[in-house]
């Protein structure tokens, strides 16, 4: 019912559009049981994951998006859809990167007209950052705002903007990579 | 989205497969040791050799269906299994801009062994099966060689089941 109701959002509904032709890609859901033992801050919660497809040079844009069931059964509507959409942001940013890169559009690599996220994505492929930081870095500069807005749009402006904004946040520190480097952006 | 450690866990599924109106085609099947072929073979990988001529295919038949975006070239074959991603639509690629491919004299062809479309989907769903129940990062992948008519001869080329192989995670 919650991802129903977020794709019935503009903003969010961008998000999935190349997922939801009769061809692939797929963004599949599922729920899952994730690390779940709440313990003030030091407890260990593991909201959702995205799967995609490992190897380099994929032609394979799909994605599963797993939400811990214990969430599902805990939380509010508002933090549910915050997690759907953090999630569907990974499988967007992969989605993106793959089309943008060598394995669908014709070389040289990096062409200026190629997708910033493509950049990024041989940015971090040549340093060893963890795809995992190196979407939250795209969230958090790029699809910030989106997030938040499709968040508002799906709750019908319940909450305050900044209320928005603080449950979208959640899930984007880069606390489980290991660059030092990542301290500045999780400030 | 991630507070701690991870620990992955795939939902448990079966499933059915429904096909309507399958009918065997040509088809080709063999293992990689008795015919070599000039890209590379992955140990870890399950695949398959299948002659896809739509030209001899009636139109009632046809259960594939190709299409290109970009580099990449797709053939979908047209099955549906909504509880299994792999079986659902099973969607075989590849992207010209790592392999064309490769010309295959009749010579060459008489060798190998042709699958059945029914072959090709009891193999996939075996496959599919086993895909299952394997952690997300040793998955395999399934690679399905096609050979299509093209000039009086054959072209062959590695196509990799979409969704097969080992998975990467973000939280």
């Amino acid at each position: 019912m919650i991802i129903d109701n977020l794709a019935g959002c503009g903003v969010y509904s961008d998000l999935i559009a190349a997922f939801t032709t009769e061809k692939k890609p797929d963004l599949n859901w599922n729920n899952a049981s994730l690390p779940w033992a709440p313990k003030g801050n030091s407890g260990t919660i593991e909201l959702g994951l995205t799967t995609t497809d490992k190897a380099q040079g994929t032609v394979n844009r799909s994605a599963t998006v797993s939400l811990n069931t214990n969430i599902l059964r805990n939380s509010s509507q508002l933090m549910i859809a915050a997690i759907a959409i953090h999630e569907t942001l990974h499988a967007y940013i992969n989605y993106k990167i793959i089309t943008g890169g060598p394995t669908f559009t014709a070389p040289p690599y990096y062409d200026s007209n190629k997708p910033w996220l493509y950049s990024v994505d041989a940015y971090a492929w040549m340093l060893g950052l963890p795809s995992n930081f190196r979407d939250h870095w795209s969230m958090l500069d790029e699809y910030f705002d989106k997030a938040v807005k499709s968040l508002k749009t799906f709750d019908n402006g319940a909450h305050t903007d900044q209320e928005y904004a603080m449950t979208i946040l959640y899930g984007l520190n880069n606390g489980s990579d290991y660059l030092p480097m990542q301290g500045l952006i999780n400030r | 989205m991630l507070f701690g450690q991870h620990n992955f866990m795939q939902q448990q599924i079966n499933c059915q497969i429904i096909v309507n109106n399958m009918k065997i085609v040509f088809l080709i099947s063999m293992f990689f040791t008795t015919y070599t072929v000039n890209a590379q073979i992955t140990p870890k990988a399950d695949s398959a050799f299948y002659l896809l001529d739509t030209t001899k295919t009636l139109a009632s038949d046809k259960l594939w269906h190709t299409y290109r975006e970009g580099l990449v070239k797709f053939y979908e074959l047209k099955i549906y299994a909504s509880c299994s991603e792999l079986m659902d639509k099973p969607t075989f690629a590849y992207s010209s801009h790592f392999q064309q491919p490769a010309k295959l004299s009749p010579d060459k062809l008489k060798l190998i062994k042709i699958f059945s479309l029914a072959e090709l989907i009891y193999k996939l769903k075996q496959f599919a099966e086993e895909d299952k129940a394997t952690k997300y990062d040793v998955k395999k992948p399934f690679y399905l060689y096609f050979i299509e008519p093209n000039s009086g001869g054959y072209t062959l080329v590695k196509t990799q089941l979409e969704g097969s192989g080992p998975k990467s995670i973000t939280k």
